[in-house]
């Protein structure tokens, strides 16, 4: 029986007047990746936020429901967000390295909480950049300004900057639609690697993408989450029309 | 109507039309247990060599579909399914062969060719069965494809009777009474294989792998 990440219980959501997300009941497992898929404004990636409460950031947005992670509602109030974001850390769509070192980058997080030793600093780098399997490509020019990289190089690093953080979830929105082909599997197997210590999010428009490295396939429609099952039987035997069509590009 | 629509739709017309080239081999042979006759016989030894080409070619486009269109889903199924009737169908062919070759080797054996006659009944409905799976695949008809092996069962309960019919006849040539039994057995091959393209018809309307074998 695998644990259970975060357990989500009638989730709503409102941007004003209009409800993004519409009674979501789900239960995402650790230690696994968990692939949201459905067309454009269908709510995926404004479910993706609400799981490191990106969205309060948003006017006006309401939400209703829990969202239990580890057994604590996180949309609690008395839940200190900044705690919550080293958490559950995220990767977005375009790679967005801060305008300095590589080094820096990494060190970033680690510092703002009070990390000072050198010491330590060096090994959060470098243990970071091995599991983002960047630190062979980098060792040597660590000081180097980060925006300097390969777009490829630059999403890997934002996923280094998230693990020095010893996140335990990890949220990407469209982590390689930006990326060439050569990148975009690199990324991938690193998700497939990553996801022993970690538990992955990922929000993708490629199909292919989500059946390679998914093993949970949330299919969203219109702010209600339609299917959810393993990615095995959402690609394979879906039981609704309507994850079919979408998924064979039959849709609309 | 996608592009990987109007491949699948190509590639299941081509196992229809293996289908129908299996079934006419199947009918050919009726009439030779009924007439035997050289030319038709070599006519379907002949033809065997259309089906086999009728499967290496959806066995091509069956290949080229998926690695150039990805197919997944039911489409995936599609592919996959046109793929195992195929192979089936082969088989079948391969029997309608060997049932040609029995009729050339025995037309000069008397004895033989009228205990022969008695098997076209059983033939018949051999054709009968393969003709209503065609209609199965063609409609993704579940239920016909749930039904049509109860007929294997009557098919089978024939076959003995013409077991007795061969032994009751006394066949003197011990040899010849072998190659009869060889030779109902092809049919009996032959509805087993049938019965195998139903389970792929079940497996492409439901995504279930079902055993009619072990139904009882």
């Amino acid at each position: 029986m695998e644990d259970i990440k975060f357990e989500v219980k009638h989730l709503n959501l409102y941007y004003g007047d209009f409800q993004a997300l519409k009674d979501l009941n789900i239960n995402i497992k650790a230690n696994r990746v968990t692939a949201l898929i459905g067309p454009s404004g269908c709510g995926k990636s404004t479910f993706l936020r609400t799981l490191n409460r990106m969205n309060d950031l948003v006017d006006g947005v309401k939400i209703t429901g829990e969202i239990n992670m580890d057994g604590k509602n996180i949309l609690s109030d008395k839940i200190n967000t900044i705690d919550l974001r080293t958490k559950v850390g995220m990767v977005f769509q375009k790679p967005n390295p801060f305008p300095m070192s590589i080094y820096d980058n990494i060190a970033y997080g680690p510092r703002c909480q009070g990390v000072k030793d050198k010491k330590i600093l060096d090994e959060i780098v470098e243990s970071s950049l091995k599991a983002a399997a960047l630190w062979d490509d980098v060792k040597d020019r660590l000081n180097k300004n980060a925006l300097g990289m390969s777009g490829g190089q630059q999403q890997r690093l934002c996923i280094a900057r998230a693990i020095a953080m010893k996140p335990e979830v990890i949220l990407m929105d469209e982590p390689t639609s930006a990326l060439d082909p050569i990148a975009t599997q690199k990324i991938e197997e690193l998700i497939d690697i990553l996801k022993k210590d970690y538990t992955i999010l990922i929000v993708t428009h490629s199909m292919q993408q989500a059946s390679r490295v998914s093993d949970d396939t949330a299919f969203f429609l219109l702010g209600e989450i339609v299917e959810f099952d393993s990615t095995l039987n959402i690609f394979s035997n879906p039981k609704n029309k309507k994850t079919e069509e979408y998924i064979t590009g039959r849709f609309g | 109507m996608l592009k990987l629509d109007r491949k699948l739709e190509k590639l299941e017309t081509s196992v229809r039309h293996m289908g129908r080239q299996v079934i006419e081999q199947h009918k050919n042979c009726e009439v030779l247990f009924e007439h035997p006759e050289k030319s038709l016989a070599r006519q379907v030894m002949h033809n065997d060599e259309i089906i086999n080409n009728y499967e290496t070619n959806i066995n091509e486009q069956a290949i080229a579909d998926i690695v150039l269109l990805r197919p997944i889903a039911t489409d995936l199924r599609r592919v996959i399914v046109a793929i195992k009737i195929a192979s089936d169908l082969e088989r079948i062919g391969d029997y309608a062969k060997s049932m040609a070759k029995f009729v050339i080797k025995n037309l000069d054996n008397p004895a033989t060719l009228k205990i022969l006659k008695e098997a076209s009944f059983i033939q018949q409905r051999l054709v009968k069965m393969l003709e209503d799976i065609m209609i199965a695949y063609k409609q993704k008809d579940v239920s016909l494809a749930y039904e049509i092996p109860t007929q294997d069962k009557e098919l089978e309960a024939l076959l003995q009777d013409f077991r007795k019919i061969v032994i009751k006849n006394n066949v003197a040539d011990l040899e010849d009474a072998f190659n009869l039994s060889a030779l109902y057995r092809t049919i009996g091959r032959s509805s087993d294989h049938a019965v195998n393209i139903c389970e792929h018809i079940v497996y492409l309307c439901k995504g279930i792998q079902y055993d009619f074998d072990k139904e009882e």
